[in-house]
């Protein structure tokens, strides 16, 4: 009995080893360059893949000292999901009111219109398509990761395409605005058009004290259709294959640098108001 | 070269082909040895919850909580064994996880279960298993429950010892991901194989020799069913060519004589793009090697790393700390005090060159210094250095995607991300009093360890007082006093301990951290807890009370970052 149970062990033992050796030897796959193969022809007629891209809001305020950490939370997740993702600072709230060291008012109608909507109650704290994960829509910035994980895990269901036409000279900005929907949705939709600017120079507070030569980035600085938007064509609808276009024109006011400017859309259901598709265009 | 396929065909088979002949053994075993059976069952149990208060100082307000306010973690691990048969199961429920956790964790299970033969010459487990290969560094998986991680591998695994001083390992599966099953190739399939000859136990002629030789050398593969990833440059689109199959090899030598222990080891991965190291192509290289002497009284330790483009992950797009195929030990001390460990290193695994020394004496007693009973002296040096990248070709900046990275001579250190020096002495006095003096200097770069670019490299310096008097045979007191000195970062810290010990059964402490030195007014805060822990043969319970300084807690160079927070806390454990 004892011979036949080693023998067979022996057996197992030799079969599973052979196995997993035989299985290693081929195992590696060596790349030689080039290491990126062109798939789109030059010019980039090649449209692009319609992936999701989504809205990180930021509600921030320069008087708010953690809020820079919440910046840099995300910078690095943009840094990972690329165009993918679209960050919006929101300056808004008790942090952001200026007062005689912090002068710069960063706050907007429609910034604080959506900051009094959602109510935070701390800061920093931001939104992820204005999406709710685990029970809340608003959430601390160690939970972007995850919110926003599980956005990039969604189809695109609308595509919007941004065309910009910016004229130096008069300031004057003519925005194009496509929306597409991919697929049939329950619902009505609206498109809003915001308008960011990156790179200020303005005093922030930090956890290190005051920084002033802090840089802000992907800042709030109005809205071309108001804090809610418009609805999407005539009435919201969304069918899949309709494409909608709206051209929106507004001048920048001086102060602001148009090379640093940017257009951000997006696309929402007005029942969740959870957003189902951004896109960003720079001036 | 698709053989990813057939692995994973050639896998099932095994699989089932051990399933039937593990149950065939089994019925014959217990026929052969009814009499010898003697089954076991052993296990433990913990359970760590806490509860979390609104703190306005800490800026922890009812949103921050969001309503989770008590969390907890908590597992039971339960193993059976019968004559040469093994049986685990461990069940972990966390619901949420405490806060500073990796939230994904969420939710209760079993996460690990595995059943293991094994005699003299053979062992095979099917299941959940924990493995390393040499020091870890081409494949280790483990868990560490205080720092919620766990990379175990389910799947199969082989030992063999043929001949004495011989001995194989091979093992196939996949890794824990959070509580995710193995579909729809969420994750890719770790193969590996190692082998390790001990000269002296194999051959006769070496049986006698005082220097002992061990050899080993190992190969892992990973795979991963291909992805398409693209790039947009300048509005042309490039594709990825991605690997599929992501292989490393390693050889390690371990040399010792006398009260010297030499040991050596160097791993090459190939080329693996992925999102750690920003889809570059170069190969991974690590080398480790180390020196150590002792004799009684005296221990000295010098070793040296250099760590090149080594995260290494079953799955390529991974960032979060699962999924790790390997493991590279750091060459820092491990400090034991709290303020020490407001600075800890946490290993980069995209490159870093390091050097450690370290010398343990003990003075004799009866001598001056040495006293009645002995003084030990520590001193340990260790200083890590990132690499100094090199573009591979002028014009293509360093660290670009879809290129081979950057160049590194081995040689040439980059930027130094950490440095500590310390000096230790323990002292014990009379009967019934004990003294520990110590003092660490260290520097830290705080935006590459903790990555906040920009941010000043921190310069501290660190005294420790620790004062034990015993009272009666069962009584004591401890005392801690410790100071952190820095003009960067959060400033200056002091910290004063009590701890009153009632042995075996009772222990109570009272703790106040202060960060008096920070320059924000409004964080110059005092993080105090209160303890009491009662403890019963094998039970132990353990209530406490207080704040917690936001910071990193690092096991081995692998860190979490630990929220601040303010309420209860309780652990509980037993085994049995």
């Amino acid at each position: 009995m004892k011979n036949i149970k080693n023998l067979l062990l022996h057996h197992i033992v030799l079969v599973i080893g052979i196995g997993i050796v035989t299985a290693l030897v081929p195992s590696c796959d060596i790349v030689e360059e080039p290491y990126l193969v062109k798939v789109g022809t030059d010019g980039g007629t090649e449209p692009e893949e319609k992936v999701r891209k989504f809205l990180l809001e930021d509600f921030t305020g320069q008087q708010c000292p953690n809020c820079p950490k919440a910046a840099q939370e995300a910078q690095s997740l943009k840094a990972i999901y690329g165009e993918q993702l679209i960050v919006v600072s929101i300056h808004s709230g008790p942090f952001s009111v200026p007062d005689d060291s912090y002068t710069a008012d960063f706050r907007t109608p429609e910034g604080t219109e959506i900051h009094d909507f959602y109510a935070p109650q701390g800061y920093p704290i931001g939104m992820v398509s204005r999406t709710v994960f685990g029970n809340s829509v608003l959430m601390l910035k160690d939970n972007w990761q995850y919110a926003v994980a599980d956005q990039a895990l969604l189809d695109a269901q609308a595509w919007i395409t941004i065309e910009n036409s910016y004229n130096t000279s008069t300031r004057k900005l003519d925005c194009t605005v496509e929306t597409e929907f991919l697929e049939d949705l329950a619902g009505t939709y609206n498109v809003c058009v915001f308008i960011l600017e990156s790179g200020i120079i303005s005093p922030q507070l930090t956890s290190q004290g005051k920084d002033e030569n802090y840089e802000h980035n992907h800042m709030l600085r109005g809205s071309l259709n108001g804090a809610w938007g418009d609805p999407v064509g005539t009435d919201g609808t969304a069918v899949a294959g309709n494409k909608t276009s709206d051209t929106y024109s507004f001048t920048l006011p001086a102060s602001w640098n148009a090379g640093h400017c940017e257009v951000v859309a997006f696309v929402y259901n007005t029942e969740t108001l959870e957003i189902v598709q951004a896109e960003d265009e720079a001036i | 070269m698709d053989f990813g396929f057939w692995n994973l065909e050639f896998m099932r088979y095994i699989r089932t082909l051990f399933l039937i002949s593990l149950l065939m053994m089994g019925a014959a075993a217990v026929r052969a040895q009814e009499n010898s059976l003697n089954p076991t069952v052993h296990g433990n149990f913990q359970l760590d919850a806490q509860s979390y208060m609104t703190d306005e100082a800490l800026g922890i307000t009812d949103s921050v909580l969001q309503g989770k306010s008590m969390r907890m973690n908590g597992y039971g691990d339960i193993r059976f064994s019968m004559w040469r048969f093994n049986a685990g199961i461990r069940y972990e429920a966390l619901m949420p996880p405490l806060a500073g956790y990796d939230q994904q964790y969420q939710g209760q299970g079993i996460p690990y279960w595995f059943v293991d033969y094994g005699d003299e010459k053979l062992q095979v487990t099917a299941g959940h298993f924990y493995e390393q290969f040499g020091m870890g560094m081409i494949l280790r998986s483990y868990q560490q429950w205080d720092l919620g991680y766990d990379n175990s591998i389910n799947g199969l695994r082989v030992k063999y010892s043929p001949v004495a001083g011989l001995n194989f390992k091979a093992l196939i599966g996949t890794q824990r991901y959070y509580w995710e099953r193995f579909e729809d190739d969420n994750r890719g399939v770790v193969r590996g194989f190692d082998g390790e000859l001990m000269l002296n136990d194999a051959f006769k002629a070496m049986k006698e020799k005082k220097t002992r030789i061990i050899l080993g050398g190992s190969f892992v593969s990973k795979y991963e069913k291909m992805r398409t990833k693209s790039l947009v440059v300048d509005t042309v689109k490039y594709e990825y060519q991605l690997p599929e199959n992501v292989a490393a090899a390693a050889g390690r030598l371990t040399i010792s004589n006398g009260g010297f222990n030499f040991y050596s080891e160097y791993v090459y991965k190939f080329n693996n793009p992925s999102a750690y190291n920003n889809f570059i192509y170069k190969p991974g290289e690590a080398f480790l090697a180390s020196l150590s002497y002792s004799q009684k009284g005296l221990g000295i330790f010098v070793a040296a790393k250099r760590i090149d483009n080594m995260s290494y992950k079953s799955k390529m797009t991974e960032l979060n700390n699962v999924l790790d195929i390997n493991y590279i030990p750091p060459l820092t001390k491990q400090f034991v005090y709290s303020l020490e460990n407001v600075y800890p290193y946490a290993t980069q695994l995209n490159g870093e060159t390091a050097f450690q020394g370290q010398v343990v004496y003990t003075v004799p007693k009866g001598t001056k210094l040495g006293g009645k009973y002995g003084t030990k002296f520590e001193l340990n040096f260790s200083r890590t250095h990132g690499l100094d990248k090199e573009p591979v070709e002028e014009g293509i900046p360093v660290d670009s995607t879809g290129t081979d990275g950057y160049k590194a001579p081995w040689l040439s250190l980059g930027d130094l991300y950490h440095q500590s020096i310390s000096a230790t002495m323990e002292k014990k006095m009379g009967k019934k009093m004990k003294l520990i003096l110590e003092y660490v200097y260290i520097d830290y770069n705080i935006a590459v360890v903790e990555g906040h670019p920009g941010a000043e490299m921190v310069h501290a310096h660190e005294y420790n007082v620790d004062f034990t008097y015993k009272l009666t045979p069962t009584k004591s007191l401890r005392v801690e006093y410790e100071q952190l000195l820095t003009k960067q970062d959060r400033g200056d810290w002091a910290m004063l301990l009590v701890e009153y010990n009632v042995a075996p059964k009772w222990f109570f402490s009272v703790m106040d951290q202060y960060n008096y030195g920070n320059p924000d007014e409004d964080m110059k805060l005092h993080y105090y807890t209160a303890a009491l822990a009662f403890v019963e043969g094998p039970h132990r319970i353990a209530l406490s009370y207080g704040r917690q300084r936001e910071g990193l807690l690092c096991v081995g160079g692998v860190c979490r970052q630990v929220p601040a927070s303010n309420g209860f806390t309780l652990n509980v454990s037993t085994s049995f």
